[in-house]
């Protein structure tokens, strides 16, 4: 799980958000001030806020997973129960939890994170709003839409679960 | 040495304005100042440079190194950096640096690693011993091929041992192991007894590199120490950090069976932990660093 999770992580926050809806807000901002040319820029946005409908359940569950990390002991796999035994294996498991949750605020960090989401939520909803008329606002709008997508990179960057199982 | 290096993110990428100023003064440096990326790969195949770094999406990455000739080398960078990776490509000659080059904010990472590596990769016979499978102690806190699945049970439980001391108000170790672990009053409670050297046995027998003999001790040790040594990409020299101080620890606790044979008598397991403890803080200290050292894959 603790593998699913870094990878539907770096799925969201690396492939999706940094790479994509950043750097398509970054090139819009370059076309909007005459910097480059490119037709297509406003559809390859307007198709990246669509795409976040989808991308914000993404993030969401990454979070709910987390929360649930922080509630309970992980139960330790199947494997690790016949290599170390119950009681140990969840010992050990436990042990690690307890060092993620003395050591990463997670708790402040999920909370942070769906504010964060709600933020860029809003920010999205403005943009998409102005997308066919691109009024004397629409760059600030673009720039609100750029601060909140870099904030909540930068926060699911830190964002991190315990490992749950020793060895497999 | 010929070396040339493209970032797609341009004049935004930290690889590019690293180049950019590092080309002025050395005219083996040739910088690829091309936006689209599939020409950018076709100026990378057809250049006379023996050296890449790049910093590319994957499909491109994936077509430069199908198709890179066999005496070259691609090193491939990212922002958020890479899990350990096996050498790709056709000839196995693309390979994946771990680190970020950047922080959150698009700055270059703290400390900024990439003239050292460049340095360490044009310098001495790097090259040719990353082509032989194997990652040189120089650059081996960038690059890595294995996942460090090894050396994180390990690490996971030499933690429960501290854990259990740290528990136990009358452990001798008591009051350092709680602070290594840094856990307050948050130490899980133990209600059994753990006998640590089976422990460290059934790990060390479940390593994955085979042995002749897994009965025996001296061969448990050398398969465990051969698979960290596998997942850091460390030569068969074990006298490295932090091969050694591992391998004195497991060396000095499997000695122990004689003191550890009755776990029901406190006094002499207190008294085989106390002895073990210098071992056990300095193995622990060692992985914990070269874990830290591993990229986490989901940035």
């Amino acid at each position: 799980m603790t593998l699913d999770w870094q990878r539907a992580k770096s799925d969201f926050n690396h492939a999706w958000l940094k790479n994509r809806l950043v750097v398509g807000l970054m090139k819009c901002l370059r076309v909007h001030s005459g910097q480059v040319e490119d037709r297509h820029a406003g559809d390859a946005l307007a198709r990246l806020i669509a795409e976040w409908r989808e991308m914000r359940g993404a993030a969401c569950s990454l979070l709910d997973f987390i929360e649930q990390r922080t509630a309970k002991p992980i139960p330790p796999s199947p494997h690790d129960v016949s290599m170390f035994g119950v009681d140990t294996a969840a010992f050990l498991l436990e042990v690690e939890r307890q060092r993620w949750l003395s050591h990463s605020s997670v708790n402040d960090s999920a909370s942070e994170a769906r504010r964060e989401i709600e933020d860029l939520d809003r920010a999205l909803s403005t943009l998409s709003s102005a997308l066919t008329s691109r009024g004397n606002t629409f760059q600030t709008l673009i720039e609100d839409c750029l601060d909140a997508g870099r904030r909540l990179a930068e926060r699911f960057s830190r964002l991190t679960v315990p490992r749950d199982f020793i060895i497999g | 040495m010929k070396s040339i290096i493209y970032d797609h993110k341009g004049m935004h990428g930290v690889l590019r304005k690293w180049a950019e100023e590092i080309a002025k003064s050395d005219p083996n440096i040739a910088v690829i100042r091309e936006e689209n990326q599939a020409k950018a790969v076709q100026e990378l195949l057809k250049s006379e440079s023996d050296l890449l770094l790049v910093h590319l999406e994957p499909k491109f990455w994936c077509n430069l190194i199908d198709n890179l000739e066999k005496q070259k080398c691609a090193f491939r960078f990212s922002t958020v950096g890479f899990s350990p990776t096996p050498p790709t490509g056709k000839h196995q000659n693309g390979f994946h640096v771990n680190p970020r080059t950047e922080n959150e904010k698009g700055e270059p990472e703290t400390p900024f690693f990439l003239p050292d590596l460049f340095s360490a990769i044009i310098g001495g016979d790097v090259l040719s011993t990353l082509r032989s499978g194997m990652v040189p102690p120089a650059i081996r806190h960038f690059i890595s091929f294995h996942q460090p699945h090894f050396a994180r049970a390990l690490h996971i439980l030499l933690q429960g041992w501290l854990a259990q001391w740290a528990g136990d108000i009358g452990h001798p170790n008591n009051a350092e192991a709680k602070k290594l672990l840094g856990l307050g009053n948050s130490i899980p409670p133990l209600n059994h007894e753990i006998d640590w050297l089976r422990m460290l046995r059934t790990l060390l027998s479940s390593s994955g590199v085979s042995v002749s003999d897994p009965t025996n001790d001296s061969v448990l040790i050398k398969r465990g120490l051969g698979s960290l040594r596998l997942e850091m990409g460390l030569k068969a020299d074990f006298g490295e950090s932090p091969i050694k101080e591992i391998g004195d620890l497991l060396q000095q606790a499997l000695a122990q069976s004689n003191d550890r044979a009755d776990l029901t008598n406190k006094a002499k397991c207190n008294a085989a932990d106390a002895a073990l403890f210098p071992a056990l803080k300095k193995a622990r200290t060692e992985l914990s660093k070269t874990l830290r050292l591993q990229w986490e894959e989901g940035s």
